[in-house]
């Protein structure tokens, strides 16, 4: 598995939902890519399109959503243009996806064993008895302790933790390339968020899966991630590698959400807070979409709306203060 | 799932709607085609009822044996004098049923608010207190539940005689368990609700947690259902004056009516036909009114 | 105890040496199916001070949420004493007990749920007024304006319902109804965990600015550590219905004694990506066992990785190991 070879790369993604009341347009003009073995990070509050990104890349937009505009990329298929059963068959075989509630999206009426075994059978063509074998082996690869209980238990006698784990393990159970995790721990206990954590942390490395993480947390961004993105309503904001978003976050938003998150170890510290409240559907402000928020705005910021540019080499920002190079 | 439902509520509506709320009222019932047509029926029917006297042709019940029969005006051998034509004993239909009318509506409507009192409050006190309280009154409910409703009609009419005041009573009598069964159920679910717990962390007394915190949030199934209600109650009426313990002659009910023509569907359709027509044309207009007003009384679709 | 209030950050000036509540050994049981009983509270004692503010920590299943519900008579204690403002709350007349009621509020976890929907945010505000005292209409009025203000809500706003409102603001809602009456004491139980990162902190320093302005007693119960380190100034840790340690929240962070202390300390993700590797991160092996079948001993052994022989057998109590750190482990870390 070579560094630097591109996995995903989205360009220009704009993801609407069209209704009969008006347009949303949740996703608003998104590119990024990400290479192999990379754990990549969206990090973005409520209505930020984070999810709706992420929905975008596995095909799992469904009516009044719709991708108006743009391309996804994955190797070297075009996703956005794939008919349906070829995505069917990508879907949990080269991308898998875990979601933020564990137990609504593990069907009650089967056991998890049956569950596993299932995509298992979908996508490798193996018979059952090897796919029991390969599920159990699966579900004792992300820690759970008896795998073979767990594997003729029905997913509501588990524990949240419990859940996750089984989510991952079907999620990899095909080895997919890219593992997308829409909040994963958001649900979970702290001590409970470390364990799943660590158990991705590790299978990335051990397998070379990329990760796409979508979060709201910083903390867990800057535990996981090697590059991030950072999405408000709808757009990229800002986009580059962890170290340097946390040592010099540029886009005022960004340095409002650092801001606003405990430090911890520092024992005397005001919380800076963005003010305002995050724009919504329906009041979209014109102009950059954070200036109402934003300390720094500028009446070029109320009329016009910043483009996302390379500011610095490996730095997206979208903001007029970094216009023309300034910092 | 995709949308993310708690930010599309969140939309900050300007204060500029402080108009009368009457003005309000009217432009959203004019935004809902089907709750203005279901207004407005129902307000023509309730209108002909009180009006009946002044607007029928003849007396309901004057008999004219030379005019059995008449079939409606557009049809060979009709009148425009008798419009919607004449019964076997020659009485005029369109007086009948503007006539039955009141005691249609009026058996329908107070039967329904007869047993949605009954049901709502049986309903908020069980699933509010719970425990050992609940279980008796649900198994009161489900002991009505299990006696057929119109073998219980008939038998109660039999022993207390039909007249239109135990008509509405046994009418009430059996449609409240089904209030009390969802009110309850309602009310379980809005009981867990955080705003509930505050009210009772504030102190708030009981009753007034149940008036002021839970009714307004059970309300709206309740009035879908008494509308659908209102709607099975009319048609309940006309069964059990077609089978012979409804209203009695000589007041004149739509199911009356309907019963008095069921000997002559072969050959004369419109005795059956025209008063089926009303109830029908009326229980649709209850239907589109229920949907149009659990619609308003929910304050997130305002606006 | 008074010294170890040395912060000097607003609010904290105004802690006094006088204990507004008092917990000794309360307990709170189910019954649940076959007789199977679940202790959520398994006898816990704690002192909260006058214009402290007290984090109560700890993962689901620990007991915090209902030692909050059990302080508002939410629920009924199975056992145990609460002491509010001098008074035993088992002993009390039922005009002081009113009264008690007034005195103690609580700020909810979901914005959402919590507010009544049909209900207009000025009637929301003011129900607690209306329960409690016999102002005129004009009166309650000005009061529900004045706390708008307070909480930083405009005074159109209280002709609006809920649902017109950013989870953010509706927080502020029920943050106004907490304080409509003027209360000694305010139970928060998780008030920014449902809300967005970027408003979390708005809330938190709204609810440290009224703490001075209204002279508030807190109780922040939350799962987050994050949140009830920057606004507390002692924390309890909470596990399987007991606290395990509890101290102030420096000593807390910097020296936690217990294991679970430790372990949910290092467990916190922290927004520095440079230390990320370097970091010892103590990951708890297992899940929480449930508050049906408590493990015997210390209830903790099953998930310590330092547990002794002893600890399967004994449960250590809770004793103040150091000048204001109490803490109910057999072998505590960083011991001076």
């Amino acid at each position: 598995m070579s560094e630097d070879k591109i996995l995903l790369k989205v360009e220009n993604l704009h993801t609407y939902f069209i209704t009969e009341t008006g347009t949303v347009p949740s996703v608003n003009g998104v590119s990024f890519e990400m290479n192999e073995g990379e754990t990549v990070a969206i990090v973005g509050e409520s209505g930020s399109g984070k999810s709706v990104t992420s929905l975008s890349i596995m095909g799992l937009i469904e009516s009044p959503g719709k991708i108006v505009n743009g391309k996804i990329k994955f190797k070297d298929k075009e996703l956005n243009k794939l008919q349906e059963k070829e995505y069917r068959h990508l879907r949990g075989n080269e991308i898998a996806m875990i979601f933020q509630e564990p137990l609504t999206s593990l069907n009650p009426l089967f056991t998890v064993g049956n569950q596993i075994s299932e995509t298992i059978v979908l996508h490798q063509k193996i018979d059952k008895k090897t796919a029991r074998k390969q599920s159990i082996e699966m579900l004792r690869h992300v820690g759970i302790p008896s795998p073979e209980k767990v594997y003729d238990s029905y997913p509501h006698v588990l524990s949240g933790g419990m859940r996750q784990r089984v989510m991952i393990a079907m999620a990899l159970s095909c080895r997919p390339y890219l593992l997308i995790a829409d909040e994963p721990t958001t649900a979970l206990d702290v001590t409970i968020q470390a364990q799943i954590l660590n158990l991705m942390r590790n299978l990335s490395k051990k397998h070379g899966t990329s990760i796409l993480l979508i979060t709201h947390d910083l903390g867990v961004v800057a535990e996981m991630a090697d590059k991030v993105i950072v999405m408000y309503a709808g757009q990229v904001v800002e986009y580059t590698d962890v170290f340097t978003l946390f040592r010099e976050p540029k886009h005022p938003y960004t340095k409002g959400l650092l801001n606003s998150t405990p430090k911890f170890f520092e024992t005397d510290e005001k919380l800076e807070s963005i003010e305002g409240t995050v724009p919504t559907i329906n009041d979209m402000p014109k102009g950059c979409k954070f200036h109402p928020r934003c300390p720094y705005a500028m009446e070029k910021c109320v009329v016009e709306e910043p483009q996302i540019m390379t500011r610095f080499p490996g730095h997206q920002i979208r903001c007029w203060l970094y216009e023309e190079g300034g910092n | 799932m995709v949308v993310e439902h708690k930010n599309s509520d969140q939309h900050l509506i300007d204060s500029k709607t402080n108009g009368s709320s009457w003005k309000i009222w009217l432009k959203r019932l004019w935004k809902s085609k089907t709750g203005t047509v279901g207004l407005l029926v129902i307000f023509i029917v309730i209108l002909t009822a009180i009006l009946a006297p002044v607007l029928a042709p003849f007396n309901p019940n004057e008999i004219d044996p030379e005019k059995m029969l008449v079939p409606p005006f557009w049809s060979e051998g009709g009148s425009i004098e008798h419009l919607l034509g004449t019964d076997n004993l020659g009485r005029d239909i369109l007086s009948r049923i503007l006539y039955g009318s009141r005691v249609s509506l009026l058996v329908g409507i107070s039967s329904v608010v007869l047993a949605g009192i009954l049901g709502v409050f049986i309903g908020l006190i069980s699933g509010y207190y719970g425990g050992f309280l609940d279980t008796i009154l649900m198994r009161i409910v489900d002991a009505f539940l299990a006696i057929p409703n119109i073998l219980f009609a008939l038998v109660f009419l039999a022993v207390f005689g039909p007249s239109v005041v135990t008509l509405i009573f046994v009418l009430g009598i059996t449609n409240w368990v089904s209030y009390a069964r969802i009110v309850r159920g309602e009310t379980l679910s809005v009981k867990e609700r955080e705003f509930v717990k505050a009210a009772r962390a504030i102190g708030v007394k009981n009753m007034m947690i149940i008036m002021r915190h839970i009714l307004p949030n059970v309300i709206s199934s309740f009035i879908v259902i008494s509308t659908l209600s209102v709607a099975t109650t009319i048609i309940m009426e006309a069964s059990l004056s077609f089978l012979g313990l409804g209203i009695q002659p000589p007041t004149v009910s739509w199911g009356g009516i309907l019963s008095d023509g069921r000997d002559y569907l072969a050959t004369s359709w419109w005795l059956a036909t025209f008063p089926g027509l009303a109830i029908t044309i009326t229980v649709l207009a209850i239907i589109f009114l229920g949907d149009w007003l659990r619609d308003i009384l929910d304050p997130r679709t305002k606006g | 105890m008074v010294n170890l209030q040395n912060q000097s950050r607003n609010g904290q000036d105004v802690i006094e040496d006088k204990i507004l509540l008092e917990v000794n050994g309360l307990k709170k049981y189910f019954h649940v199916e076959k007789n199977q009983i679940l202790k959520a509270v398994d006898g816990i004692d704690f002192t909260v001070l006058q214009g402290e503010t007290l984090g109560i920590v700890g993962e689901s299943g620990c007991g915090k949420s209902t030692t909050g519900n059990l302080l508002i008579h939410l629920l009924d204690k199975t056992e145990g004493t609460i002491i509010f403002n001098g008074l035993d709350m088992d002993k009390m007349t039922k005009e002081e007990m009113r009264k008690s009621r007034a005195d103690i509020q609580m700020i909810f976890q979901d914005p959402y749920s919590s507010l009544n929907p049909r209900m207009r945010v000025k009637d929301i505000i003011a129900e607690p007024i209306k329960t409690h005292t016999k102002l005129s209409k004009k009166e309650i009025n000005d009061e529900v304006n004045r706390l708008l203000d307070a909480v930083g809500l405009d005074r159109s706003y209280g002709n609006r319902y809920p649902h017109e409102f950013s989870g953010g603001q509706r927080q502020r809602i029920g943050i106004a109804r907490a304080i409509a009456l003027r209360p000694k004491l305010v139970i928060c139980d998780e008030p920014v965990s449902a809300l967005d990162v970027s408003i979390q902190a708005q809330i938190l320093n709204l609810l440290m600015r009224l703490q001075k302005e209204f002279k508030l007693t807190f109780i922040f119960i939350a799962h987050g550590l994050p949140a009830v380190k920057y606004i507390s100034n002692r924390i309890a840790v909470m596990y399987l219905g007991r606290i395990v340690e509890i101290t102030t929240k420096n000593e807390l962070f910097e020296k936690p004694m217990h294991p679970y202390t430790e372990s949910l300390v290092s467990a916190v993700p922290l927004p520095d990506p440079t230390i990320r590797d370097k970091r010892e991160r103590i990951v708890l092996q297992d899940d929480i066992p449930s508050n049906l079948n408590i493990p015997t001993g210390c209830r903790f052994h099953s998930r310590c990785p330092y547990v002794q022989d002893i600890c399967k057998m004994k449960e250590p109590s809770l004793s103040e190991l150091e000048k204001g750190h109490q803490v109910a482990c057999f072998f505590p870390r960083n011991l001076n």
